[in-house]
């Protein structure tokens, strides 16, 4: 798994993910991603569509600092997912507990609501 | 024509990394596509490092895996000499938790549960065998 910063500032955390979220393409860098994201403590945006698998290790870290976000007021959305990373977040509610957006707009106003 | 992948692999990190990667050529090569390729490195990922982490102590502390393709199906099976685990008897998963409540553990039945055409599980004397089938047209 790769981790690329597209934004980073006061008002939002907006991250692109790459690769495996699965544990030989993890390995140590949901830590990193933590880091990212719970300890900034900011809206948070996570850019999945080039996310190529996705098991529930995967899905586990992404759960850890959505919660994490949220007992800081902040929340997490999802953008873009493909299909079928999209099924396996589909399959474990992970939609009604962290919005998944389609567009960076949608993703931005789902952020702002 | 059937083709068959076997190994026998200690229960560590770097082997579920290393049968990935080989599992992952080798459905390529026998023409798996997606969703099929998905589906069974999901299973494996799941099966495996479930394995890894809660089968517990056991004599050889090692597993086989069997993968074979074939008449429109990718058939898996695991085997290992840990304490027995039927995936039946794990409690059902409840997706609609706040995420307050939610864990970042506990989904990889569910995940089986829901991407697998069959599931199986046996326990034969010390060992457990379980085998998983996923469509692959």
């Amino acid at each position: 798994m790769q981790i690329t910063e597209i934004r980073l500032d006061q008002d939002i955390t907006h991250l692109a993910l790459s690769g495996r979220l699965d544990a030989a393409g993890m390995q140590g860098t949901d830590i990193r991603f933590s880091g990212f994201t719970a300890a900034r403590r900011r809206p948070t945006l996570v850019d999945l569509s080039q996310v190529e698998f996705i098991a529930s290790l995967g899905v586990g870290m992404l759960i850890s600092s959505a919660k994490a976000l949220q007992r800081h007021g902040a929340k997490m959305v999802l953008l873009s997912p493909s299909d079928a990373v999209e099924k396996v977040l589909l399959t474990l509610g992970i939609d009604q507990v962290i919005p998944i957006a389609h567009s960076l707009d949608e993703g931005l106003r789902l952020l702002a609501s | 024509m059937v083709e068959v992948l076997e190994r026998s692999l200690d229960k560590s990190l770097p082997a579920l990394i290393q049968l990935a990667s080989e599992a992952q050529a080798f459905l390529a090569g026998a023409g798996v596509r997606e969703p099929a390729m998905f589906k069974v490195q999901l299973a494996l990922e799941e099966t495996v490092r479930n394995l890894i982490e809660h089968s517990g102590a056991s004599r050889t502390n090692r597993f086989q895996v069997r993968i074979e393709v074939g008449a429109g199906r990718v058939t898996i099976v695991l085997e290992d000499d840990g304490q027995p685990f039927d995936p039946d008897s794990a409690p059902p998963f409840d997706p609609s938790r706040p995420l307050a409540e939610r864990e970042p553990h506990g989904m990889g039945v569910h995940l089986l549960r829901h991407f697998m055409q069959e599931i199986h599980y046996e326990r034969l004397g010390a060992m457990n065998r379980l085998r998983m089938v996923v469509a692959s047209p």
